[in-house]
Order: structure tokens, then sequence, then C-alpha cells
């Protein structure tokens, strides 16, 4: 009987042997090479990206390489109690550990990983992060390799700078510089205590976006610190009672920065963007773009507190760009950013409603021979479409204000008059008018509708600051720039971009519209924007889709355009609960504006609008559009100096048919 | 006998107890042995590091290390482009090759003193129509240039001059018409001048035009042989020459045939033209001196 148990237990051992020795060799065959050099593989030069001010926003796929002899045995001491207690008496795998994750695990408890930090090193030097038994063997296979090759020093150096302390931070030299402003090799205990604590979750563990939880992580590593008898007693009460000093800031910039290497990677390719050691000097102030990010996550949120819950989150973006040059200062994608999200700022699937109508009048300016002092009539229409269907749009207040100026008519963003002007214009041309100003994702022929007269194109914001500022450049039109220079890796210009502004319209007749687009901040759609205190010379032009699923405001001075946008991802309808309205690009997208602007000023001070020659201001009565003596009463409307004090010509409008149906405002 | 055989046995299994007890030791050593010296790991490490040569440079840093390699080619292909076209640049040495560079190169960038030689080389009096000549030497005082950015193509032509800060110092916008000027002038086109209407007007034979090239003011028949070198160059091959009724920014189309289907082309100022066809030539000149003097302070 004795003799049978032997035979069983001999018999299951050489089973179990040879199961192991044909799973070895399976295994083994699929084993990565290791370097003789580990530097080679955790070193590689980073592309980094600058904000306009020269500092560094972004490191992109590099690693930065420092001798163990520059790291604080502080940080090297915290990260072996926080991650690998026995680092130095082990081959690579803590036996121990390991049974007990085992056993752990075959209890049904959470999947213990037991890894020491050479097994922490080749999962991130050579596999996924996919939890699968054959990757943990693998690992603990190349781990023993490891081991034999290298030695424990070079191991832990080759760790320290390859562990990733999350946002752009990958190894210790970057995480100190980020975190704390300083060199590896000069991180105090508790500082040492906070880093080694971020390697197991630099999401969670994050100082600036979890300081709580950061903290009661250096805790305990502190003390795992004391315990292995890292610290006696008297330093870890110093330590603990430390207060630490993050010199760094969160990240802001990150839309930017996104848009950034999409853009040159459509130049260089996504490997020599990634791992080319390229330097991208970009066009980001770094102070707007956390205005502006500030300011979009604040509003948005406080707008949202005022509407319909709907279940999903409000979403607002924002792009702001220098007047006089064009250079993008500031993109926000997101209330929030989420990487690899959604670019609100940057996309064109947004309608853009009202926003369209002073290319619209300008066309009509341009082509109509009309002013701004033009009789226009607001009364109900209805126009034969091509498709022989029929189409009325309709006021956003629903009602008709009959004959009104032209420069009325924007103010009070008067659909019918936009769509009457797109018709006599016809829509071709519009969209011509539209792609002069660079709204290039304005395509023909299916943009080419009259709906187009209302905003039922999508457009992106960044498109919309862009063609804003040629107003206020005087009719120069400047493409919008992200990137100033890039270097390649020895520091050679590969690219350079130079402020080029293209004179692509009349200097008078975009004068003209700007006059009329400071009507709409001074008392037309967007005069909440001077009830929120922004006074400084503005013009712009706020935007609403079709059933209030996205609010626009588009506006500049003389040193900024910026534009907003507001809505939901999903189109849903924004209105307020009490009283219940529709959200309007008054409402929505122009205190947003307004709150950007007025912190912005500081940096970008506004002036006067230049006026060109051969223009003159009158003072008319915006009923009628003739001159009238007292500045009091009327608006101010900018003319031809050659213009007759009686002039206010009857614009012929296009033949009506009584019916109402689409608006946008 | 039987005795004899249970004193065997238990000899034996005496035996086997030992064995199992020598096996135990062994097997206990072996555990002691592999937990103060990792001898499996060890043995596993050596094996592995015996075949590591014979392995695939696989897995995410090794393709990351790939990725390196392709962002090297890739940017080396960008170099290689950027020092095509800077050669290419550095070649161009008047106004239509530039406009031709520029058409397939998106900005393209020179320095002012390249800039200069283009612009000298165009005929004097269309410089303006780029830079008013005074205003260079404005910014060649004040060395405030630094760069001419160039972009567009025929039909509209962009010129920025920039300073070492990116801001614009001056800007030159040329449209279809400014563009032909500068383009076509001197070029040798296929041109029927007794067919095309507008040089029905001013039609003249060799022998007419020389007549009337003789009877000019000598400084400005100078100033013909200056601008028209096709009069010193192939003066015995012209056969007729046409003067266009139209006037195209102040500036006057002459075509001087060199056979019946081929003429060379020049854009004059209207005073020369107005000159040459008046009859009072020396009246004209000094009218039309005056009226040009006007235009370019104009300008």
């Amino acid at each position: 009987m004795r003799q049978h148990l032997v035979f069983i237990f001999l018999a299951i051992l050489t089973g179990v042997l040879l199961i192991a020795g044909i799973g070895f060799f399976v295994l083994i065959i699929d084993l990565p090479h290791i370097p003789d050099d580990l530097r080679n593989l955790v070193y590689s030069q980073p592309t980094e990206i600058y904000a306009a001010d020269g500092s560094l926003v972004h490191r992109l796929g590099g690693k930065s390489y420092v001798p163990l002899s520059q790291i604080s045995p502080n940080f090297q001491r915290a990260l072996l109690a926080a991650e690998d207690g026995e680092f130095h008496s082990h081959h690579g795998v803590d036996k121990v550990a390991m049974m007990r994750a085992a056993v752990f695990t075959l209890m049904g408890r959470r999947l213990q990983s037991g890894s020491t930090l050479t097994q922490q090193l080749v999962k991130n030097l050579f596999f996924s992060f996919q939890r699968l038994w054959s990757r943990k063997f693998k690992e603990i296979l190349i781990s023993l390799q490891i081991e034999s090759t290298f030695t424990k020093e070079q191991i832990l150096e080759a760790y320290c700078n390859l562990v990733w302390f999350g946002g752009t931070a990958y190894g210790i030299q970057d995480a100190a510089q980020q975190f704390f402003g300083k060199s590896a090799a000069d991180l105090t205990i508790p500082e040492a205590a906070m880093l080694a604590g971020i390697v197991n979750s630099p999401y969670y563990l994050n100082p600036y976006s979890h300081f709580d939880n950061a903290l009661a992580r250096q805790r305990l590593v502190l003390r795992r610190m004391k315990a292995k008898k890292f610290i006696d007693a008297t330093t870890y009460n110093l330590a603990m009672a430390d207060s630490l000093k993050l010199t760094g800031r969160p990240a802001y910039g990150n839309d930017f920065v996104d848009y950034v290497i999409s853009e040159a990677e459509k130049k260089y390719g996504h490997e020599a963007v990634y791992y080319g050691g390229l330097k991208i000097y970009t066009t980001m102030d770094l102070q707007l773009q956390t205005i502006a990010e500030e300011t979009v996550a604040q509003s948005v949120a406080q707008l949202e507190a005022t509407l319909d819950s709907i279940g999903t989150p409000l979403q607002g973006a924002l792009a702001a760009i220098s007047v006089p040059t064009g250079e993008i200062r500031a993109i926000v994608g997101a209330r929030q950013y989420v990487p690899g999200g959604f670019n609100r700022a940057v996309n064109t699937n947004r309608h853009v409603g009202s926003g369209i109508k002073p290319f619209v009048y300008y066309a009509a300016l341009e082509n109509l021979q009309l002013t701004p002092i033009s009789i226009v009539n607001d009364t109900a229409v209805t126009f034969k479409l091509p498709t022989r269907q029929h189409w009325s749009p309709r006021n956003f207040d629903r009602r008709h204000r009959g004959r009104l100026t032209l420069k009325s008519a924007l103010m009070q963003s008067v659909n019918v008059i936009s769509a009457q002007l797109t018709e006599q214009l016809t829509p071709k041309r519009v969209v011509e008018t539209c792609r002069r100003f660079g709204v290039s994702s304005l395509r023909s022929p299916q943009d080419e509708v009259l709906s187009l007269s209302l905003g039922s194109a999508g457009v992106s914001p960044l498109e919309m600051a862009a063609a804003y500022a040629v107003f206020a450049n005087n009719g120069i039109y400047y493409k919008p720039i992200a990137i100033k220079r890039v270097e390649d890796i020895n520091g050679a210009v590969l690219d350079r971009a130079f402020v080029f502004g293209d004179p692509r319209f009349d200097p008078k007749l975009t004068y003209e519209m700007l006059n009329m687009m400071q009507g709409v901040i001074d008392g037309g759609t967007a005069r909440v924007i001077r009830a929120l205190g922004f006074d400084a010379p503005a013009a712009g032009k706020t935007g609403t889709s079709t059933e209030f699923t996205d609010a626009w405001f588009t506006g500049f001075t003389t040193a900024l355009s910026t534009s907003v946008w507001v809505g939901y991802d999903r189109d849903y309808q924004m209105y307020t609960r009490k009283p219940r309205r529709g959200v309007d690009g008054g409402r929505g997208g122009a205190p947003i504006w307004t709150e950007f602007m007025k912190r912005a000023i500081t940096f970008y001070p506004a002036h006067e609008f230049d006026m060109p020659a051969g223009l003159q201001i009158w003072q008319v009565d915006p009923a009628n559009g003739t001159q009238i003596s007292n500045p009091q009463f009327g608006i101010p409307v900018a003319l031809p100096e050659n213009i007759q004090p009686s002039f206010a010509p009857f614009w012929e409008q296009p033949a009506t048919m009584p019916n109402d149906s689409t608006e946008s405002g | 006998m039987s005795l004899a055989m249970s004193e065997i046995l238990a000899a034996y299994q005496k035996l086997v107890r030992r064995q199992y007890l020598i096996a135990g030791v062994i097997v206990g050593l072996l555990l002691l042995g592999e937990m103060a010296f990792d001898v499996v790991e060890r043995g596993i490490g050596e094996y592995l590091v015996w075949q590591n040569s014979g392995r695939e440079k696989i897995g995410r840093s090794w393709e990351q290390e790939q990725q390196r390699g392709t962002a090297g080619i890739q940017l080396e292909s960008v170099t290689r482009e950027r020092r095509r076209q800077v050669l290419e640049l550095e070649s161009i040495s008047n106004f239509e090759e530039l406009v031709q560079y520029a058409e397939t190169n998106q900005q393209t960038i020179l320095p002012p003193s390249q800039f200069l030689q283009i612009y000298h080389q165009l005929p004097y009096f269309l410089q303006p129509l780029i830079f008013n000549p005074d205003s260079l030497v404005t910014d060649a005082r004040t060395q405030r240039a630094a760069n001419v950015v160039v972009d567009g193509n025929r039909s509209r032509f962009n010129l920025v001059m920039v300073d070492s800060g990116n801001k614009t110092v001056r800007r030159a916008s040329l449209n279809n018409e400014q563009m032909n000027l500068l383009i076509n002038y001197g070029k040798e086109k296929n041109l029927n001048l007794r067919s095309e209407n507008r040089f029905a007007d001013y039609f003249f034979t060799a022998s007419e035009f020389w007549n009337l090239f003789e009877s000019l003011h000598p400084l400005r028949r100078r100033q013909f042989i200056q601008e028209v070198p096709l009069l010193t160059e192939s003066a015995g091959q012209i056969s007729a020459i046409g003067i266009s009724n139209q006037n195209t920014n102040e500036f006057v189309e002459v075509a001087a045939a060199v056979s019946d289907n081929s003429a060379y082309i020049y854009y004059l100022p209207e005073d020369y033209v107005m000159d040459l066809l008046s009859p009072d030539k020396e009246k004209a000149y000094q009218f039309y001196r005056q009226r040009r003097q006007q235009i370019f302070e104009k300008r």
C-alpha cells in the first residue's frame, strides 16, 4: 500500500515536472531578447513641446536618464520600502510574496501581484498590462534572466529611470523636477516617500489632483521605511511632521498639446513626433491657457447647474487667437480634459447658428451694394428650394419687425434678413465668402443650401476665432498657427512659421461689418457682455442652433479673438429650469466669453479699433437709417465718407409667401 | 524459515524507512538550499542568459526602439527635403523662378539679399509694384528686414518683409494682372500681331518703328534700349511692333514680332509709349517725365 502511495507520488511529481518542463520550453519560445545594457532600452530622447514663453509643457515618448549615484539614497530606500522590501535578497522573484499572492488568488480574493521591482521593470520594458497567466510566467522568467545578467544596482537604476509618475514624468529625474523643482539627487525623505508612493498608482495618487490619497500613501511608505529600519524613529517623526511643498503646478494645455501633436503628426509622421526627439515651440500662452481652462470648467459647471438635468455632462470649448498675428493662444476642448478625448475646439461638427451671419452680411455689402443703413424688410417669407420644397425661415423670437436698417437686423440677429440676403447672394457665394474668411470646413456643394444663412453648417471654434479676427484686422486674414518652430534632435530648424497676413477683403467694408458687430455687444443679442462689466472696445456675434443644442459666442478686441461653444455631445437641448428658457448664444456662450476676456484683458489690453481712411461715423435712427444729431439716440454706424445724408436705400426683397418653419439665433 | 523471512522483511522495512528519511532529508536540504540560495532561479536565469542571443527583439521597448528607427528615417527624409528646398531656393535668381518655387512650397523664406537680387532684375519701373524703392532704402538703413516671406501663385502672390521678431515690416499683394506684368515681361510668346485687335490701332512695320525710335529724345531712347534689350540684342529680327490700345496698371503692352506667330512682350509705362507716338517728342518727353515723377511719388 505504502509502495503504491510512493509510486503515485513519484508519478505525480514526474507529471508535474514534465508539464513544468514542457511549459517552460513553450514559454521561452517567444521571450524577448535582453540587451547588454538596459540603458539602450530605457533611454530615449523625448519630443518636447514648449509654450510661447519657452517653458516646457509636455514631453512625449522619451525618458531622461540619470545614474544611480545621482539619485538620492532617500528615494532608493523609499522605493524599496514601498515596492520591494526584499529586493536585495531575492533573485528576481519573491517566493514568499508569490506564494502568498497565489494563495490569496486561489481563495478568490483580489488578484495579488507580489511583483518584485525586477518583475515591474520587466513588465514595463517588454509586456502589456493585460492580466494573463502566460504573461506573468514570462515576466518571471525574464526577471530571472535580468537578475542573472545585471547587478542589483543596474536593475534599480533602470527601474528608477523608467518608472512612470503620471503626466509627462517618466523617471525619477523628471518627477523630482516636476513635483518639487529639484534634481533627483536632492530629494528629502518626505519628498522621496511621496514620489515612491506615487509609483503604485500614478493617477489616483497624483498629489495635484488627489493630494489626500498621495499624502496617505506617503505616510504608509514612511511607516514601511521605519519598519525596515531604513530610517530611525526620530527621522520618521520629523518626516511625518514635514509639510510638503509642491513647486510645480497641475498640467494645463493638454488640449492645445493634443492639437499640436496632431498637426505635427500630419507633417512629420507619428513615429517622428513620438520618438524623434523633436523640439516643438508653440504659440500657446500658458497664462491665458490656464485662465481659459479655469473659465470653461467653472462657467460650464455654473450654467449646467441652472439647466434641466440630462444625466450627461454639459460641455464647453474655447479657442483664443492673437488678432495681430493669428497665433493660437489657448485651446480648451472640454470642460475637463480627458486624455485622447474629443477636442471640441478644433472639431467641426457643431452648427454655428447665427455666428455665420457676419459672413453673409459682408458678402451682401460686397456684392449687393448694401450699406449698414440700407433698409431691409423683416417679414414672413417662404423660399422655393431647388428640391421643389418650400422653406420658411423663422425669427428667433417669432415676431417680425418690419423695416429696419441692416445693422439693426444684425444686432437683433434677424433670421429672415439673413435668409433673404443668402437667397440673393446664392448659397454658393456665401460658402465662397466663408472660405475666404478661412472657414475651410464648409464644403461645396453640400453646404450650399439656403439654410446655411442660419448656420446649418458645422464649424469649429478655432475656425470661428480666426475668421472673426479678419474684421479686427481690417480685412487681412491670418492663418491660425499653433507651431512656431520645430527643431530636430540636433537643434537644426525643420520648420518655422512666419506671421503672414493675407489682405483678402476691403478694409472699409470689413470695418463697416466690425461696427455692425460692435452693435451686437453694445445693444444687440450679446448686450449681456456689457451688463457683466466688460467695457473694452469689442465686437462679435452670438450663435444658437435650432432647438438650443448649441450656444456660441465669437467676439474680438484689437488683441484677442475668442470663440466659445457650449452644448451637449449628443445634441440634447439646453433649457434653464426656472424660468424655463432655451439657452441661446447670449445666455450660454457670451457669459463665458466675458468671464474669460475680463481676465485675459490684463495680459492682452484692447484699444479702439482703427477706422480706415474714407469712412465716417454717423449717428442714425435704427428704424429708418436717417442721420440724427443727438448722439443719445440712435446707433453709431460706419459709412463711406461720400455717402449722402439722405442715403438709406430700401433694398428690394425677393418674392415672399407666408409660412414659418426654421429658426436660429 | 518463516522467522528468517520476517527478519529479512523487517530489515528491508527498516532500510526503506531509512531511505525515506534520507530522501526526506535530501528534499528538505534542497528546499532549504533553494530558499537560501535561489538555486532554481539562478539555474533558469543562467540558462536563459545562455540562449538569449537567439531570441528576437520583441516586446514594448523593442517596438519603441524600432519606432525610434522609423522616426529617424522619417526625420531624415524631412531634413533631406529641407536641404533640397534650401539648395533650390538658393539657386533662384529671377522673379518667375521664385513664383514657380512658391507655387509648390507653401511658405518660402528668402534672405533680404537674395530678394533684392531678384527685385533688381525686374525692370525698374515695374519694381514699385512690389515695394517702393524708397521704402527699401529706409529698410536697408534701419536694417529692420530679417527675412522676406513669399506665398501664393500666379493669380495671387504675397511678399512680406518681416523683422527678426517675425513681425511684418512691409507687405505687397500682387493680383493676377500685376503678376502677368512681372512674369511675362520680355518673354517670347506665340502671338500674331496682325490678328490681335488690341494692336490694330498702333501697328508699325519695323522701318516705321525705327523712324519713330530715331526721333525720340536721346535720354528716352536710352531708356528704351535699357528696358527693351531686344532692341540691341536682336534688332535685325524685329519685323513689326504692336502697341496695345489697353492700359494695365498704367502700363502699356508693347509687342515686338520676330516672326508671323511669335513676338516678345514688354510692358512699358504709359509715358514711354505716348512719347513714342507723340508728334512733338521733346514736349511729350518733358510732359510725361513730370507725370511719371508724380506717379512714382504717389506710390
